[in-house]
C-alpha cells in the first residue's frame, strides 16, 4: 500500500508538469506577499521566525528536488516529455 | 595585521595553486582521465555563481536591507527544479550544434543572425561592466582593509625609484594577464577549458571554506552562537531588529530591492550570465551531471548562505552601525584581533572574484571575438595568418572586458553597495530572457522579435539603471533625474511613464521587461519567419524530437559540387591542418567517396553542415555559417530549398503520407490490369498529377536492346520525332541504363555544356531518369521525369519512391513478358497440333486410298492376270506342238535375235511378277495384328531365334547387342518388320559392297521404352529422304530394285505397337531408331 503510494508519488514527481508547479508553489510560498504571513519579529529555536521559515523552506525544497532527481533517474533516464 | 609580505605570499601561494590545479586538470584531459567529468565538480563550478557580491555583498545586504538579501541566493536555488527540463535541453542543442556562448546559442536560435550575435554580445560587454567593476572594488577595498593601505594606491619598487601605481589598475592587469593565460593560449575547435573549471570548482570550495569559516568564528567566538546574537542585537537595536526581519517597513531604504524583483534577477542570472551559461553548458561533459547538480548546487547556497546573516548582525554589534558592512568578514575579525581569519576571508574574496573574472572575460571575449569581430573578418578570403589574428583579438577582448569593469569601478565605485551593482548586471543579462525561453518552446519566435525586444530591454535598461547609476555617483548631472530630457518630466529615467514609488531595479525591470517581452511577442507574430529560421525553431524545440526520429533526411541541397578536400582546406585555414584532418577523417568514418573526394548530391548538405559546426566550435554558429556560406559563393555555389514533396509531418516508417499515398495508388493501379500499356500510363497520370511534373516518358528495351517510348504523358505532347527535346536525354536515359542507378539532374541551367539546349528552351528546370529495374536484374528501360516550375525537386527521399516505383513497374513488366511467352508458345503448339492433325488425316487418307487402289488391282487385275497368261500358256504349248517356238521372231536392241519361245516366256514371267507384287501388296494391306496376338518376349532371344537364322547364309553379318528385357509384342508383324529392314539393307545398302556389309542392333531400355538401334556401314540413308518417307507405301525411285513394301510393313508393325521410328543423322550412314513402349497401350 505504502510502497504503491510511494510509487505514485515518484512517478508523478518525474513528470515535468509537476517539476513546474512545484517551481510555481515554492515561489509563491517564500515570496511577497505570502511571506508578509509568517514575518514575526520573534526569536524562536534560536533564530527570527522569518529566518526560520525560509532556512525549513529551503531545507525542504532541496530534499523535494532531490527526490525529483530519484524520480527521473528512477523513470526513463532519457525521458523525453521534455 | 597581517603584514604586507605575508599577504603577498599567501596571495601568490593561492594562484600558484590555482595553476596547479588548471595545469593537473588539462594534463588529465590530454590523458582522456577528465578529473571534471564528474557532477560534483560540475555543481562546484556553478558554484562560481556566488562571487564576492554574495561574498561580501549580501552580508552587506543584510545589515542595509535585512532577511530579504536571502533572495539572491534562493533564486537559483528555486531554477534548478526546472533544470532537468530547461537546461538539459538548453546542453543537448548546444551539443547538437557546437555552441560557443550565449551569443551563439541565441543568434543560431534566430537564424543564425550577425545582427542578433553581435547585439547579445554588446549587451554582454556593457551589461557585465558593473559586474567585473564590484570584483575589482572588492578585492581592492578588501586589500585596504586587510593590509591597512589607504588611497587606493599601490607602491611598486622599480629600480631606486618608487611608483605609484592605482591598486585596482594593477589589479586589472594581473586579472587579465592570468584569464589570457587560463583561457586564451590558443585557439581550439571546441571552447572548452577543462583547467579553467577546474580552478573555478577550486575556488568555490576556498570560499566555502573561508565564508563558513569566518561564520563559525563571530558566531561561536565572539558569541555564544546565534541565539546570543539575535537576543543581543534584538535588545539593543529593536528598531533595526524590527526593519530587517519584517519585509514591509524596509521599504523606507532608497535601495531597498523587493524580494520579487531580487528572485527574478538572480533566477535569471544563473541562467543568463555569460559565464554561468559557459560552465553549465559548454563545460557540461554528461547531460545526467544536471541532476545531480539540481540538488547539490542549493546545498551549497544553503550553506554559503548560513552564517551570512550572524556575520551582519555581529558585524552591526561589533562596530556600532552598518557602515561598510559589505566587508564585515574582514573588519569583525580584525577589530577582534584575529588577523588570520581576517587574512582567511580575504583568500575566499579574492577566490571567489578571480575565478569569476576570468571566466566571465573569457566567455565575453569569445563572444566578441565569434560575433563582432568574425563578421567583419569573413569578408576577407581565409589567409594562413588569420588563427594568429584570432587568438590576439581573444587576448585582446579579455583585457577589454576587465578594463571597462575597472572604467565603471572608477566611475560609480564607491556609491553603490556590492549587490546593488551586481544586479545592474543582472538586470542587463535578464533580457535575453525572452529570447531564451521563447526560442525553446516557442517555433513562432522569430529573428525580428528577438532583435527589437533585446534591443528594447537594452535600450530601456541602459536609460533606466545604467545612466542612474551614472548620475548617482556623480559622474552626470542630477537634471535628467529630476526634470527629464529636454525638461519633459515623462521621460525621467526612474520614473519612466510617471511610474513612480518605485525602487530602482524593479522599475528598470519593469519597464525593459514590458519592452522587451512586448516587442518580442508582437514581431514574433506579425513578422515571417523564413524557411532557415523555420527549420533551426523546429530543431531547436523539438530537439528531442529530433533524437528520436532516425536520421534526418536533407530539404537543402547545394546548387554546384565541393569536393571534401575543398572543405578540409577551408577548415585548415581556420582551426589548422591537424585539427581539420582530424575533423574530417571523424565524418568520413564509413562513408564511401570516390578519390577525388567527391560527394554525393545529398551527402554535401550533411558535410557542409559538419563543416559548419566544427568552425562552430572556434568563431561561433553564426560567424560559421557565414563563413561557410561566403566560400560557397565564392566557389558559384549556395544553398537552396528544395521543394519538399513530402510535408514534415511524418507518419510510421518514416513515410509521409503522401509517399505512402503514391505508393498505394501505384500498387493498385498495377494490380487492377493486365495490359501493361494501361498501367504505364496510368502510373505517368499519377506522377504527373501528384508531384506536379511536367512530362513523364517510359521507354522500354526491346528484344535487341534498344529502347523506345513506350508512354508518354505531359503538357504540350508531340510525336517524338528526331527534332524533340526528349532526344537530348537519351545519354542520361543510357546512363541510367548502364550503370544501373538514377541520374538526376536538379538544376538544368548548371549543366556546363550544351547538353540540354533544347530541354532549356522547353522550360524544364529539372530532370531524373530512373532505370526500370528489379533488383539484381538488368534494367528493362527507363522512368524519365522533367519539371519545368521547381529546380532542385529531386530529393533523396523522393528519388528513393521513384525507385519503388520503378521496381514495382519492372516487376509488371516481367509478368508481362512471361505471360507473352507462354502465350507464344501455347500459339505454337497449337500449330504444331493442327499441322500435325493435317498431316495424320493426309497420311491416312492417303493410306486409305493407296490400300483401296491395291485392294483394287489386286481384286480386278490378279483375275485379268491369269486371263491373260492362260492363252499366253496355251499359245506357247500350240507352238511347242508346231515346232515353231525356235523362230525367231524379232531382233532386240543390241542387235541379238528373240524367239517366239522367249517372248512369251518373258511375258509369262512379267505377268508372273505383276501377281506377286499384288500378293505382297495384299498381304500389307489386309493382314490384320491384333491385340490378343501380342505376347511378352524376351526381345533378345526372339531376335536370336527368329530373325539371325533367316540371314545365316548371307555375305553381311548382323551384330546384336542386347540384354534381356521383355516386351509385349507381336511376334510375327515385329519378325516381319525387322527382315524387311535386313532386306532393305541387302537390296539397298550393299549392291557393291556385300562382303564388308556389318548390320547391328543395339538393344537397350528405360523406364517407359525399349530402344532399338539400327545401324549399318552400308551406302548412306538419302540425305532427301526422312522417317515417313522411308515408312510410306510404294517405291521410293523408279531405279529402286525393291518392291517399296518393307517401309510400309515396318510403319504398319511399329504402328500396331504404339511404337516411333526414327531416322537418326550422325556418323553411321544409315541409323534408324526405334521405340516400343513396354507395356502395350
Amino acid at each position: 500500500m505504502l510502497r504503491n503510494l510511494i510509487r505514485k508519488i515518484l512517478i508523478c514527481l518525474s513528470n515535468r508538469e509537476t517539476q513546474f508547479i512545484l517551481f510555481i508553489l515554492s515561489v509563491i510560498l517564500l515570496n511577497y506577499p505570502f511571506i508578509k504571513v509568517v514575518s514575526y519579529t520573534f526569536i524562536i529555536l534560536k533564530l527570527p521566525f522569518i529566518n526560520l521559515y525560509l532556512l525549513i523552506a529551503w531545507i525542504v525544497y532541496i530534499i523535494t528536488v532531490f527526490i525529483i532527481v530519484k524520480a527521473i533517474n528512477k523513470s526513463d533516464s532519457n525521458g523525453v516529455n521534455i | 595585521m597581517p603584514s604586507i609580505e605575508l599577504i603577498i605570499g599567501v596571495c601568490l601561494v593561492y594562484v600558484v595553486l590555482l595553476f596547479l590545479v588548471a595545469f593537473y586538470a588539462e594534463n588529465k584531459r590530454k590523458l582522456n582521465k577528465s578529473i571534471i567529468s564528474n557532477p560534483y565538480i560540475y555543481s562546484l563550478s556553478i558554484a562560481g555563481f556566488v562571487t564576492t557580491m554574495t561574498f561580501y555583498g549580501s552580508v552587506g545586504k543584510t545589515a542595509s536591507s535585512g532577511i530579504q538579501s536571502i533572495y539572491i541566493l534562493i533564486g537559483p536555488s528555486l531554477i534548478t527544479c526546472l533544470w532537468w527540463m530547461i537546461l538539459r535541453k538548453i546542453v543537448r542543442i548546444s551539443k547538437d550544434n557546437n555552441i560557443t556562448s550565449i551569443a551563439d546559442f541565441i543568434s543560431l536560435r534566430y537564424g543564425k543572425s550577425l545582427w542578433l550575435g553581435a547585439l547579445v554580445t554588446i549587451i554582454a560587454i556593457l551589461g557585465i561592466m558593473p559586474y567585473i567593476a564590484l570584483q575589482i572594488k572588492a578585492i581592492s577595498t578588501s586589500f585596504y582593509l586587510i593590509s591597512g593601505f589607504q588611497g587606493g594606491t599601490t607602491r611598486i619598487l622599480h629600480g631606486g625609484l618608487e611608483q605609484i601605481v592605482p591598486s585596482g589598475l594593477l589589479l586589472a592587469v594581473i586579472l587579465s594577464v592570468f584569464s589570457v593565460i587560463f583561457g586564451a593560449r590558443r585557439l581550439v575547435s571546441s571552447e572548452r577549458h577543462e583547467g579553467l573549471v577546474a580552478a573555478v570548482a577550486f575556488d568555490s570550495v576556498v570560499k566555502l571554506v573561508s565564508l563558513l569559516g569566518a561564520g563559525i568564528f563571530v558566531t561561536y567566538k565572539l558569541y555564544n552562537g546565534f541565539g546570543d546574537i539575535f537576543t543581543r542585537f534584538q535588545a539593543l537595536y529593536p528598531e533595526k531588529y524590527t526593519q530587517l526581519f519584517t519585509l514591509d517597513v524596509a521599504s523606507s531604504d532608497p535601495f531597498y530591492i523587493p524580494s520579487f524583483t531580487m528572485l527574478l534577477l538572480s533566477m535569471g542570472a544563473i541562467m543568463l550570465l555569460p559565464r554561468q551559461f559557459h560552465v553549465m553548458v559548454i563545460e557540461n561533459s554528461d547531460e545526467d551531471h544536471i541532476n545531480k547538480a539540481m540538488w547539490m548546487f542549493p546545498v551549497y547556497l544553503f550553506l554559503i548562505n548560513l552564517f551570512v546573516i550572524p556575520i551582519a548582525l555581529g558585524g552591526i554589534l561589533s562596530t556600532g552601525s552598518s557602515a561598510g558592512a559589505d566587508f564585515f568578514a574582514i573588519s569583525v575579525p580584525l577589530l577582534s584581533g584575529y588577523p588570520s581569519i581576517a587574512l582567511l576571508v580575504f583568500i575566499g574574496g579574492l577566490s571567489a572574484a578571480s575565478g569569476m573574472v576570468i571566466v566571465e572575460s573569457v566567455t565575453i571575449s569569445t563572444m566578441l571575438l565569434n560575433h563582432l569581430c568574425m563578421p567583419v573578418i569573413v569578408h576577407f578570403p581565409p589567409k594562413a595568418w588569420f588563427s594568429y589574428l584570432l587568438i590576439n583579438l581573444k587576448r585582446f577582448g579579455i583585457f577589454l572586458v576587465i578594463f571597462l569593469g575597472y572604467f565603471y569601478y572608477r566611475m560609480v565605485g564607491d556609491t553603490f553597495m556590492l549587490v546593488n551593482m551586481g544586479l545592474v548586471s543582472f538586470s542587463a543579462v535578464i533580457q535575453f530572457l525572452p529570447s531564451m525561453l521563447g526560442g525553446l518552446y516557442w517555433r513562432r519566435g522569430n529573428k525580428a522579435g528577438a532583435i527589437t525586444g533585446i534591443l528594447l530591454g537594452f535600450l530601456t535598461w541602459f536609460y533606466t539603471l545604467l545612466i542612474p547609476s551614472f548620475i548617482h555617483s556623480g559622474w552626470i548631472g542630477t537634471d535628467l533625474l529630476s526634470s527629464g530630457p529636454f525638461g519633459i518630466k515623462l521621460l525621467r529615467p526612474t520614473e519612466l511613464f510617471g511610474m513612480a514609488g518605485m525602487d530602482l531595479w524593479s522599475h528598470s525591470l519593469f519597464w525593459s521587461m514590458f519592452f522587451n517581452i512586448g516587442a518580442y511577442l508582437a514581431c514574433s507574430i506579425f513578422c515571417i519567419q523564413n524557411e532557415k529560421e523555420k527549420e533551426i525553431a523546429s530543431k531547436f524545440v523539438g530537439v528531442f524530437e529530433h533524437y528520436k526520429s532516425a536520421s534526418q533526411l536533407e530539404t537543402k541541397r547545394l546548387s554546384k559540387p565541393v569536393t571534401i578536400n575543398q572543405f578540409v582546406s577551408l577548415l585548415t585555414k581556420f582551426i589548422g591542418e591537424t585539427e581539420a584532418q582530424r575533423a574530417i577523417e571523424s565524418y568520413r568514418g564509413n562513408r564511401e567517396f570516390d578519390t577525388d573526394g567527391n560527394v554525393s548530391e545529398f551527402e554535401l548538405p550533411k558535410l557542409k553542415r559538419f563543416t559548419e559546426i566544427n568552425l562552430a566550435g572556434s568563431v561561433g554558429a553564426a560567424a560559421a555559417g557565414a563563413i561557410v556560406d561566403s566560400f560557397l559563393s565564392d566557389m558559384g555555389s549556395r544553398m537552396e530549398s528544395v521543394y519538399d514533396i513530402f510535408s514534415i509531418v511524418r507518419a510510421s516508417l518514416d513515410q509521409s503520407r503522401e509517399s505512402l499515398f503514391v505508393r498505394l495508388k501505384a500498387s493498385e493501379i498495377i494490380n487492377r490490369s493486365l495490359d501493361l500499356q494501361i498501367i504505364m500510363d496510368d502510373l505517368l497520370s499519377l506522377l504527373l498529377k501528384e508531384f506536379k511534373l511536367d512530362a513523364t516518358i517510359i521507354q522500354l528495351r526491346d528484344e535487341r536492346g534498344s529502347c523506345s517510348v513506350k508512354s508518354y504523358s505531359g503538357s504540350n505532347r508531340r510525336p517524338i520525332s528526331d527534332q524533340h527535346w526528349f532526344m537530348e536525354s537519351l545519354a542520361y536515359c543510357d546512363f541510367a541504363l548502364t550503370d544501373r542507378r538514377a541520374h538526376i539532374i536538379n538544376d538544368t541551367k548548371l549543366i556546363s555544356s550544351a547538353t540540354l539546349d533544347r530541354t532549356i528552351a522547353e522550360g524544364i528546370v529539372s530532370c531524373a531518369y530512373i532505370p526500370i529495374m528489379r533488383e539484381g536484374e538488368p534494367p528493362f528501360g527507363v522512368l524519365s521525369l522533367f519539371s519545368k516550375s521547381i529546380s532542385g525537386l529531386f530529393t533523396e527521399e523522393f528519388i528513393g519512391l521513384l525507385s519503388s516505383l520503378t521496381g514495382q513497374l519492372a516487376q509488371a513488366i516481367k509478368l508481362d513478358e512471361e505471360r507473352a511467352i507462354r502465350e507464344h508458345d501455347k500459339k505454337r503448339r497449337e500449330k504444331a497440333d493442327i499441322a500435325r492433325k493435317v498431316q495424320e488425316e493426309y497420311l491416312q487418307k492417303k493410306q486409305y486410298a493407296e490400300f483401296s487402289i491395291v485392294r483394287h488391282l489386286t481384286h480386278n487385275l490378279k483375275p485379268k492376270i491369269l486371263i491373260a497368261k492362260s492363252p499366253i500358256n496355251n499359245v506357247s504349248n500350240f507352238l511347242v506342238k508346231r515346232h515353231l517356238c525356235d523362230e525367231v521372231l524379232s531382233q532386240r536392241l543390241d542387235g541379238s535375235d528373240e524367239t517366239i519361245q522367249e517372248a512369251l516366256n518373258t511375258s509369262i514371267s512379267s505377268l508372273n511378277q505383276m501377281a506377286s507384287v499384288l500378293d505382297s501388296a495384299r498381304k500389307v494391306v489386309v493382314s490384320e495384328i491384333k491385340p490378343e496376338d501380342f505376347e511378352l518376349l524376351e526381345i533378345c532371344s526372339l531376335f536370336q531365334n527368329d530373325i539371325l537364322p533367316l540371314w545365316n547364309n548371307n555375305s553381311f553379318k548382323i551384330n546384336l547387342i542386347s540384354s534381356k528385357i521383355l516386351v509385349n509384342i507381336h511376334r510375327n508383324s515385329f519378325v516381319e518388320a525387322m527382315n524387311n529392314i535386313i532386306r532393305n539393307a541387302e537390296v539397298h545398302g550393299f549392291k557393291e559392297m556385300v562382303k564388308t556389309g556389318v548390320l547391328e542392333f543395339v538393344i537397350s531400355d528405360d523406364e517407359y521404352h525399349i530402344i532399338i538401334d539400327y545401324t549399318n556401314n552400308g551406302l548412306p540413308f538419302p540425305e532427301n529422304m526422312d522417317a515417313n518417307d522411308f515408312l510410306s507405301f510404294g517405291k521410293k525411285s523408279v531405279e529402286s530394285p525393291g518392291e517399296g513394301l518393307g517401309g510400309a510393313w515396318v510403319a504398319k508393325a511399329i504402328d500396331a505397337h504404339h511404337g516411333m521410328f526414327q531416322v537418326i543423322r550422325d556418323d553411321h550412314p544409315v541409323h534408324f531408331r526405334i521405340f516400343l513402349p513396354k507395356e502395350k497401350m
